[in-house]
């Protein structure tokens, strides 16, 4: 009996629309101080005339703007997901705290995805009909594929936060980024990769899955163009849940190659790591951003030394004042978010979901309305939208965000994570 | 491919083997005393890891000590369920018992997650990470620590069972209750602890896999198909039964990815099992429940 209440709890706690606490939330923050408009200036800056220019920021009153936050609360990436939730309601707090959008307070209704594109499916389809947002954010894990057919048909924008190349390269209009692809971060390590350290004979270790198997199509297709052009001398792959991937990194260094590259968001790549160093294949290593989560790489001990992972931002443990690529709303928002939730590490869960937010925000004051279609189009002509992973453009041909300028090679040093590359 | 590498599947193979046999193990204890298949199985091995990691990061105990502590905690959550769930309805239609284990199995794995959150932990190991090196073939010193333990468990429930009075009044309990019951056994006390001997071989298994995988609260179900695959695939009910089949399945695992392919690990060693069941449907060493 107790046990079927615990069950119920869980179950409530999920389901419940985060708006009335919300809400409150936001009155209780713009009650309590007066200088949070200072964040508004950076949005009003892409902002046409209908940004509000009252200098005390009013209640917001107008009918409620609604967005859908689509994410991994329980399951297998529930680790990131639900790091993505309280940024982003941040993120909608300081907005309506600042008199909203228009006098529009925003309103975000939250749905677990249980890690499914099968839940994460029917969730979409209550978002857009029962709840009729005008917008969603989200994770992938690997169901972007099955949003988008939906998004296409129902004229939806979604809001990827993730990196899986297939995202925004097969042609829904509907569908954005806010992180850097995985293309790009492809592109840099290949980069270093034979600039830096002139390895020219690579293996890769994938996980199945689109993030895992998406950049294996990656770095097959550079592989073979000039410049970058480096050879995969073996490729393995493994699954999210595997403890042991000792047959996996044999057979990759049976190959001998000067390089791996490991691709995963799992505690399975660290563990392949691990084993990679165990059976003595003692070349450089290279990780999917993934691997920088918090816990992730632990599973790796000792063997994490001498990593080298790309990343975004700012990575969990670093000082963001002496980062000097850091933009100036980074800065604010690492102090703001770090003043409600001290001790939270930041990592680029928290930056794209708060990015995200803040652009589709900025497209609905653009679009004057919460129209599906004119947000849309907002969307696409966002130009150099200062976030806190990079300046955002997007157009009609390019759908992300930010590109390889916000990417940076991370190297694990002592037990913690060191900028790498670009100096 | 060398020999080299057909020994480091080997004991990749023996390694994941001899965890997936402590599962079954688990299992079979389990079956035998009290008829019911165990689905909460696997949220023990992910306890066994949980609460190990919790003793050493918040209570700073020593790793050996830490995952004693875990394996008893285990041992005593199976005396609590066994006793809250298990005993009160223990008349009970087989499928019920499926239904109600897992539904215990989901609140453990969501109490966990409330708990201690859903990012991995990890602790160290207990006997450094530094590879021996053999015969061309890799191998970390907490697979011959997962080895040795898994082993001597082994014998040792085997040795129990057939050298204590305890084990011989729980071999009695399995074959035939009332008969137990009538010769003076106290065969309720023999099914509790039956049922905590089960949970703690999984705590175990969890509690000394972590050190090389990592654990998060999500682990339970993977363990729980594996363990019971082993279980069956050895002869369900038969404690030889669940050794073969735990290190036949891990065997196959390693074999199969590192021979044929990565991506289709599971499919082939899932493969074979069905093929093997086909033939001897009732396992390799052939189940309990076929007489």
């Amino acid at each position: 009996m107790l046990g079927l209440g615990l069950l119920l709890g869980i179950g409530c706690q999920q389901a419940t629309p985060a708006a009335p606490t919300q809400v409150a939330a936001a009155t209780k923050l713009a009650a309590a101080s007066a200088p949070v408009a200072t964040f508004a200036p950076a949005t009003a800056a892409t902002a046409i005339a209908k940004a509000p220019s009252t200098p005390a920021p009013a209640k917001p009153t107008k009918s409620p703007y609604k967005l859908g936050l689509l994410v991994a609360l329980t399951g297998p990436q529930a680790s990131g997901g639900s790091r993505e939730k309280d940024p982003t309601l941040f993120a909608v707090d300081e907005i309506n705290a600042a008199g909203g959008i228009d006098g529009h307070p925003l309103e975000v209704i939250v749905e677990d995805n249980q890690t499914s594109a099968q839940v994460g499916v029917t969730r979409l389809n209550k978002l857009i009909s029962e709840d009729k947002v005008a917008a969603v954010i989200g994770d992938v894990g690997s169901a972007a594929m099955a949003y988008s057919p939906i998004l296409a048909k129902s004229g939806v924008p979604f809001m990827f936060n993730g990196a899986t190349l297939s995202v925004t390269e097969h042609g829904n209009k509907w569908m954005f980024r806010d992180i850097p692809s995985d293309r790009y971060v492809v592109i840099q390590i290949l980069r270093y990769m034979t600039q830096e350290l002139g390895v020219n004979r690579i293996a890769l270790l994938l996980e199945t899955s689109a993030y895992g198997e998406g950049a294996g199509q990656m770095f097959e297709e550079y592989s073979k163009r000039g410049g970058l052009g480096v050879e995969i001398v073996a490729q393995e792959k493994f699954q999210i849940n595997d403890v042991d991937l000792t047959p996996q990194v044999t057979k990759l260094k049976s190959a001998n190659p000067q390089a791996i590259v490991v691709w995963s968001a799992s505690s399975a790549g660290a563990i392949g790591v691990r084993n990679a160093r165990n059976v003595g294949l003692d070349v450089p290593i290279f990780a999917a951003v993934g691997m920088i989560q918090p816990g992730v790489i632990d599973a790796a001990g000792p063997a994490a030394e001498k990593l080298i992972a790309g990343a975004y931002g700012i990575v969990p443990g670093e000082d963001v004042e002496q980062v000097k690529s850091a933009t100036a709303t980074l800065k604010r928002f690492v102090k703001n978010f770090s003043a409600k939730y001290p001790g939270r590490e930041i990592s680029f869960w928290e930056l794209m979901s708060y990015d995200g937010l803040r652009i589709i925000a900025d497209g609905l004051r653009r679009a004057g309305s919460d129209d599906r279609a004119k947000l849309r189009d907002a969307i696409e002509q966002t130009q150099s939208f200062e976030g806190t992973l990079g300046v955002h453009s997007f157009s009609i041909a390019n759908h992300d965000g930010v590109k390889e300028d916000a990417i940076v090679l991370m190297q694990f040093n002592g037990g913690k994570w060191e900028r790498l590359w670009p100096k | 491919m060398d020999t080299s590498n057909l020994l480091q599947f080997l004991l990749a193979g023996l390694t994941t083997g001899s965890v997936y046999a402590l599962i079954a193990l688990g299992f079979t204890v389990i079956l035998n005393s009290t008829d019911v298949i165990n689905v909460a199985q696997g949220e023990m091995v992910m306890l066994g890891g949980v609460f190990a990691v919790t003793f050493v990061k918040l209570l700073g105990l020593p790793a050996g000590v830490a995952i004693l502590a875990a394996v008893l905690l285990v041992a005593l959550l199976g005396a609590v369920m066994h006793t809250t769930v298990i005993a009160p309805v223990r008349h009970a239609p087989p499928m019920t018992f499926v239904m109600i284990t897992l539904a215990v199995s989901v609140i453990l794995s969501s109490s966990a997650a409330l708990i201690w959150g859903s990012d991995p932990m990890h602790i160290p190991s207990l006997v450094g990470d530094q590879p021996y090196v053999l015969f061309g073939a890799a191998l970390a010193p907490q697979i011959l620590w997962i080895l040795g333990v898994a082993a001597t468990t082994m014998v040792g429930l085997h040795v129990f069972y057939n050298r204590t009075r305890v084990g011989q009044a729980m071999l009695a309990c399995n074959i035939d209750r009332d008969m137990a019951a009538l010769v003076g056994i106290d065969v309720r006390r023999m099914v509790l602890s039956s049922f905590m001997l089960g949970a703690a071989m999984a705590g175990l298994a969890g509690a000394l896999v972590t050190p090389l995988t990592s654990v998060s609260v999500y682990v339970g179900l993977t363990y729980t198909l594996k363990g019971f695959a082993a279980a069956v695939f050895g002869g369900l009910g038969k404690s030889q039964g669940a050794v073969v089949g735990g290190l036949g399945l891990g065997l196959l695992e390693a074999f199969g990815s590192g021979l044929l392919s990565t991506g289709y690990r599971d499919f082939i060693s899932l493969s074979v099992i069905l093929l093997v069941l086909l033939v001897r449907p009732s396992g390799l060493l052939g189940s309990r429940l076929e007489s």
